[in-house]
């Protein structure tokens, strides 16, 4: 796969169309990317060129030599600094590496540009490698906002010019903490599996477990406390695994980790529709919660966060999932509660958790690869992007049963003494105090 | 009835959750796993392979310009006007339309380029989209603006693009002395209003601006590739004049005067002053004084800047170089690299208060040889303008 990858990218570097030219001088090159709170970028020098500007005889091979490597990225980063009004901004520059491009060698050092706060905002580049010395010679600077977009030509530098005016602000994707918090509210929100998992476990928090069997509550405090620990539970589960991932004290593969997420949805999904462990809900949450935060880790670091600020990031992904989880739960528990009243919610809940195992099921069979295509992927791919209408439609739904009179539950079978709703005198746990 | 109800809107309760629980399809955790991991494994260090800019040629940043420019004068404009309004007049609406602009259009009237037409889009119309007599009336504006140097300069220098066509061994098939060259013209011709003929290609940047009595014929550029070729039974070599003329001007040194006039500064593959570098900012003077000069070497001096300024008609070279001459005290002249004609990047300036001339033996991929490039400017007239501020 990696392979195929590699070639791929060198049939696109080979196929992509060059104007045709007398005069391909070589030029320097420097690609940037504006990222969440870096700039990353790649230089290719031209070796030829670089020949002239250091009066040595280079050739590709002499290039190649780790000690000359190492003595040419010295020079580059001799020759380049970046800054903003925060201050100077730290330059870095990884292993060399040769590449032919249109023709001719280039050494190209793959760059990393680090604002002191962590901020990507616009910056001067001061850039005159070879320049400095071959005073003809060109320096195409570009910027592309993110890897997979194209670039843009913001300069170039001459003899006359050896600084240029990045416009990074607009081009980032934002700066770190609250291009985390988009993330984690993103990732969520579009992350069908940690949702669904949230919602099985909120299926049967306005019930009881009685006899293995789910019963009705009618307190409403008590089924409110108990979507906070279920809420909670799930936040502290993935919180301690992201961290401890994101951190790298932990590292779980990939596979295993999905696979342990489609599993966490069946349990939840069975134990909606009959309990399994009463009153455990929180448990499963922050156990299958742990799973849910080694996918949060994984995600993290591919997205090339928590290099800069890690604690930052870290709590400002987690921000942004909490809120979205706040939000589903603002926008789907009145319903569920009000549903919970009347009678058609065994209905609902066996069928939405019915639908939950059998998502989970398949997750699962493709996950563990027993199954090649997931055949309910356009399901759910065909049912997204509205989550605002479906949020209304339940809601509907809740209102128009609860108002029908024949399907409002008419006895409170709760063992607690019966109360007006909040000023329930007894929760579950006896812990309310007297007054 | 209401237990039919019931499961209905339980079943469609159901349906809904299921909408919001599959939200979306994501990348990292959800349903393909190892589509994700391949794409984080594939992303590599990479980015495109082509270099940021347009073709390596550089950007054209307009600068304003005036029509206050420092000329001696001399300019046989009326003549110039006639053959441009007879070029105009032969041809029809659309094609005059792409002919002529305003005179204020700054950016087209910078545009010119040392890279063919595919690289760097000229402005006006390609020879090659005109009829042949509507050629030979674009031909007549320069026969009549240039001298017979100049104008036979610019026929050898097209016809080096025909060759450089024919024995390129890469990426030269665009070139030719007919599709790569084009015309335009920038306000309406007259005898007391600026107006200017920009005519140029791959290797040729004619830029005629005439404004009265005064004329600008500067940013021009010249150049060939091959230096040298057979056309037609005989040897062409497009910028013999001006290649024989600068390198016996730094062959005339002493060895000592050799010594002082080579560059410090740093080292070039490629003119300082080419296309785009409008801005009127010029490298620090550098190299040796011609006021050090013998009155034989001072006069083979003249003699390379009279084989840019002569391109021009008659009697405006004329006042031209004798500007020039007076400045000569004022002026220096240097190299770098290498001085002999096919030498590697050989590089020769002569660098004065109104005059600017290049040339360095620059290379490409599409011949195994040196070829030449040259850019002359003036200092107070490029485009018929002072200095841009």
């Amino acid at each position: 796969m990696m392979l195929a990858c590699l070639t791929a990218a060198g049939v696109t570097l080979a196929a992509a169309p060059q104007p045709a030219q007398a005069h391909p001088l070589s030029t320097t090159a420097v690609l940037l990317s504006a990222e969440a709170g870096r700039v990353t970028g790649r230089v290719q020098l031209p070796i030829d060129r670089l020949a002239i500007a250091l009066d040595q005889p280079l050739t590709t091979a002499a290039v190649q030599q780790p000690g000359k490597i190492d003595e040419l990225r010295g020079y580059m980063l001799s020759h380049m600094s970046a800054a903003d009004q925060a201050g100077p901004w730290a330059v870095t520059a990884g292993d060399g590496a040769v590449e032919t491009i249109d023709g001719v060698d280039h050494l190209v050092f793959a760059i990393v540009l680090q604002p002191p706060n962590h901020q990507v905002g616009d910056f001067q580049l001061t850039y005159d490698a070879i320049l400095h010395r071959l005073v003809s010679h060109k320096v195409f600077v570009s910027l592309r906002p993110g890897s997979g977009k194209d670039y843009t030509t913001v300069g170039v530098l001459d003899w006359q010019q050896h600084t240029v005016a990045v416009p990074a602000a607009g081009a980032a994707p934002q700066d770190g903490f609250t291009a985390a918090v988009h993330l984690g509210i993103r990732h969520i929100a579009e992350g069908a599996d940690h949702l669904l998992f949230l919602i099985m476990l909120l299926l049967p928090a306005p019930l009881l477990a009685r006899r293995r069997r789910w019963v009705r509550s009618d307190d409403l405090r008590r089924n409110c406390w108990r979507v906070v620990h279920v809420v909670t539970a799930f936040a502290i589960g993935h919180s301690i695994t992201l961290a401890l991932g994101a951190l790298g004290y932990i590292s779980v593969p990939t596979r295993v980790v999905e696979s342990l997420i489609a599993l966490s949805i069946l349990v939840s999904g069975v134990h909606a529709i009959k309990p399994l462990v009463p009153g455990g809900e929180a448990w499963i949450a922050a156990g299958f919660g742990l799973m849910h935060g080694l996918a949060f880790a994984a995600l993290l670091g591919d997205l090339g966060l928590g290099r800069g600020s890690l604690v930052a990031d870290l709590l400002g992904f987690n921000i942004g999932i909490e809120l979205t989880q706040l939000i589903v739960v603002a926008l789907l528990m009145p319903s569920l509660l009000v549903l919970s009243r009347t009678k058609i919610y065994p209905g609902v809940r066996i069928t939405a958790a019915g639908i939950g195992v059998v998502l989970a099921a398949a997750w699962l069979a493709e996950r563990t690869t027993l199954i090649v295509a997931n055949p309910f992927n356009h399901l759910t791919d065909a049912l997204i992007e509205h989550p605002f209408l479906v949020a209304v439609t339940i809601a509907l739904i809740a209102a128009i049963s609860w108002a029908a009179p024949p399907l409002r539950a008419t006895t409170a079978r709760t063992p607690a003494p019966a109360g007006p709703g909040l000023r329930t005198s007894v929760d579950h746990s006896g812990s309310v105090s007297h007054r | 009835m209401r237990q039919h109800l019931k499961v209905t809107s339980g079943a469609l309760l159901s349906t809904v959750l299921v909408l919001v629980a599959g939200c979306s399809s994501d990348d990292a955790a959800s349903p393909a796993p190892s589509a994700s991991a391949a794409s984080a494994s594939g992303r590599g260090p990479g980015g495109p392979g082509g270099q940021g800019g347009p073709g390596g040629g550089g950007q054209i940043t307009a600068v304003n310009l005036n029509t206050n420019g420092v000329s001696p004068g001399g300019a046989n404009t009326a003549a110039v006007v006639q053959a441009t309004n007879a070029f105009l007049a032969s041809l029809d609406a659309t094609t005059r339309d792409k002919v002529e602009y305003a005179f204020t259009e700054n950016k087209a009237r910078q545009t010119w380029s040392n890279f063919p037409a595919t690289a760097v889009a000229r402005e006006g119309i390609a020879m090659a989209d005109l009829t042949a007599d509507q050629q030979k009336a674009a031909d007549a504006v320069l026969a009549v603006a240039l001298s017979p140097a100049g104008a036979q300069q610019d026929a050898n220098i097209r016809s080096s693009d025909d060759e450089l066509s024919r024995i390129s061994e890469q990426g030269a098939s665009d070139f030719g002395a007919l599709k790569d060259y084009f015309i335009a013209v920038y306000g309406t011709p007259s005898a007391t209003e600026p107006f200017m003929v920009q005519f140029g290609g791959h290797h040729l940047a004619r830029t005629l601006t005439y404004n009265g009595d005064k004329v600008s014929q500067t940013p021009q550029f010249v150049g060939t590739e091959p230096t040298s070729f057979q056309k037609d039974g005989a040897t062409v070599e497009p910028l013999k004049a001006e290649a024989t003329a600068m390198f016996g001007m730094i062959a005339a040194l002493s060895a000592e005067q050799k010594d002082t006039a080579k560059f410090t500064s740093g080292t070039f593959d490629d003119l300082l002053m080419g296309p785009g570098k409008d801005t009127g900012v010029f490298p620090t003077p550098e190299g040796l004084q011609v006021s050090a000069l013998t009155a034989e070497q001072k006069k083979l001096v003249t003699t390379a800047i009279q084989t840019y300024t002569g391109d021009l008609a008659d009697a405006a070279a004329t006042k031209l170089l004798a500007k020039y001459t007076s400045e000569l005290d004022q002026t220096r002249i240097g190299w770098s690299n290498n001085t002999g004609p096919t030498d590697e990047n050989s590089y020769i300036r002569i660098d004065g208060p109104s005059v600017w001339i290049e040339f360095i033996n620059t290379r490409s991929q599409s011949t195994p040889d040196i070829h030449y490039h040259s850019v002359y400017r003036d200092k107070t007239n490029d485009y018929g303008s002072t200095k841009p501020s």
